[in-house]
């Protein structure tokens, strides 16, 4: 039998990090695994603003996401906890203890901490995927300079829709809003902040229903979902193409674990105070729950927390 | 790594074998986590070529012109001719490192 750690930790994002520094910090034997790049979604971002402590004194420079997750991947290495790279497809528990089935290897565990996180919503629309990163684009950090002067449409209405629509007013020609609904998601003060924009417009009650090109997006199908009028339309002739930026919320990360711990209705890995799952033993923390605010600041709580009451778990199995 | 640009990527990627071109800027926060695991496989795979490209340095209809329209994009081509492409999440170090096995 391979060694038993007490810890595995899925996922190295900022709740998989804080877990793994607390509980190496705590001398229990931690792994986490984490099938991409350490940071989940906070890698992407520019500039971390509201993580206390992320400013620095001359109040202008911010810590970027990828700076602040590589101080906590040095901190969780400092207090001893394994990092290995591999992909998980099941757990199961035999005799209370958890074999976490991977890609490349099997590892066994007293108590998993799942740290998956959550990615992009998709519209799910014929056209989408093979057109991804060809003119689709959930990340306008990252392709924003690739519209500069040309069309761009932002589906979403939410506050952060909104903010990348702003965001990519200073590349695009124009931003057009598509909105499901006959309004946008209380933006609250963002509405102001629009009117100074005169390249932003929205379509309401609209909805994209397909995307279509030759290797790059080049025409949608739309619909008024209040009138159900169906139209196409086509880029400009002289620009060819256009980009549609994608920002309606995001998937929790639960597909390998869907059979093994209770989800709610949207997905979420339900807990109780201290991140334990229906399993006992089996914790969840980070954006993978149901929660009000998925921040780093939230992350890195359920982290701590899981952390500390895996531990106890822990010394009561032994005893 | 090579770095392209529009007047030498014609001339590099025409040349016989495998060639690996990472298309990204500084400020695409994905690409620059990516690269240093590039720069590992161009260590490991001496038989490819790797090249950078940095899509801030050229005009866009240089880019539009070979479909590269998100971050991060890794193209391999072979004797001049694209083989294959990985783009945004698909393009992490394992799935370039296979794509490289499929070509050699």
């Amino acid at each position: 039998m391979n060694q038993v750690y007490d810890v595995v930790i899925i996922g190295a994002g900022p709740a998989g990090l804080a877990a793994g520094l607390y509980a190496g910090r705590s001398k229990l034997k931690t792994l986490i695994i984490e099938k991409g790049q350490p940071g989940g979604q906070i890698a992407t971002t520019h500039e971390v603003a509201n993580y206390p402590g992320s400013i620095h004194f001359d109040g202008k420079t911010e810590t970027s996401g990828p700076e602040l997750i590589k101080r906590m991947v040095e901190q969780a290495d400092e207090f001893n906890c394994e990092r290995v790279r591999d992909n998980v497809q099941d757990i199961v528990v035999e005799d209370g203890l958890k074999v976490i089935k991977c890609k490349n290897n099997e590892y066994t565990a007293k108590t998993v901490i799942l740290a998956p996180g959550a990615q992009p919503k998709k519209l799910r629309i014929p056209g989408e995927a093979p057109l991804t990163g060809k003119g689709v684009s959930y990340c306008a950090t990252c392709d924003a300079d690739f519209f500069e002067d040309l069309e761009v449409f932002v589906v979403g209405g939410s506050y952060s829709a909104v903010e990348e629509a702003m965001y990519l007013a200073k590349f695009a020609r124009k931003v057009t809003m598509v909105v499901m609904l006959e309004d946008y998601d209380n933006i609250g003060m963002a509405v102001d902040k629009l009117k100074e924009f005169d390249n932003i417009e929205a379509m309401f009650n609209t909805q994209i229903t397909a995307i279509e090109g030759d290797g790059m997006v080049e025409r949608m199908k739309l619909i008024n979902n209040k009138t159900n009028e169906e139209w196409v339309y086509e880029a400009d002739e002289d620009e060819g193409m256009f980009g549609i930026f994608i920002f309606i919320g995001f998937d929790p990360n639960t597909e390998p674990f869907k059979n093994i711990v209770e989800l709610d209705e949207w997905g979420y890995i339900k807990t109780d105070e201290n991140m334990m799952t229906n399993v006992p033993g089996v914790y969840a923390a980070g954006d993978v729950r149901p929660k009000l605010l998925r921040q780093v600041v939230t992350a890195v709580s359920d982290g701590a927390i899981a952390a500390t009451a895996a531990l106890k778990f822990i010394e009561e199995m032994d005893h | 790594m090579q770095m392209l640009n529009n007047e030498n990527f014609q001339d590099v990627i025409s040349q016989e074998g495998l060639v690996l071109v990472d298309f990204f800027n500084e400020g695409c926060v994905p690409c620059m986590a990516l690269l240093p695991e590039v720069v590992e496989l161009s260590e490991k795979y001496t038989q490819v070529k790797f090249c950078k490209f940095d899509t801030l340095a050229v005009k866009k209809r240089f880019l539009i012109g070979l479909r590269v329209l998100g971050l991060p994009t890794i193209h391999l081509y072979k004797d001049g001719e694209k083989v294959a492409e990985l783009v945004k999440d698909d393009a992490t170090a394992a799935a370039i490192e296979e794509m490289i096995k499929n070509n050699l």
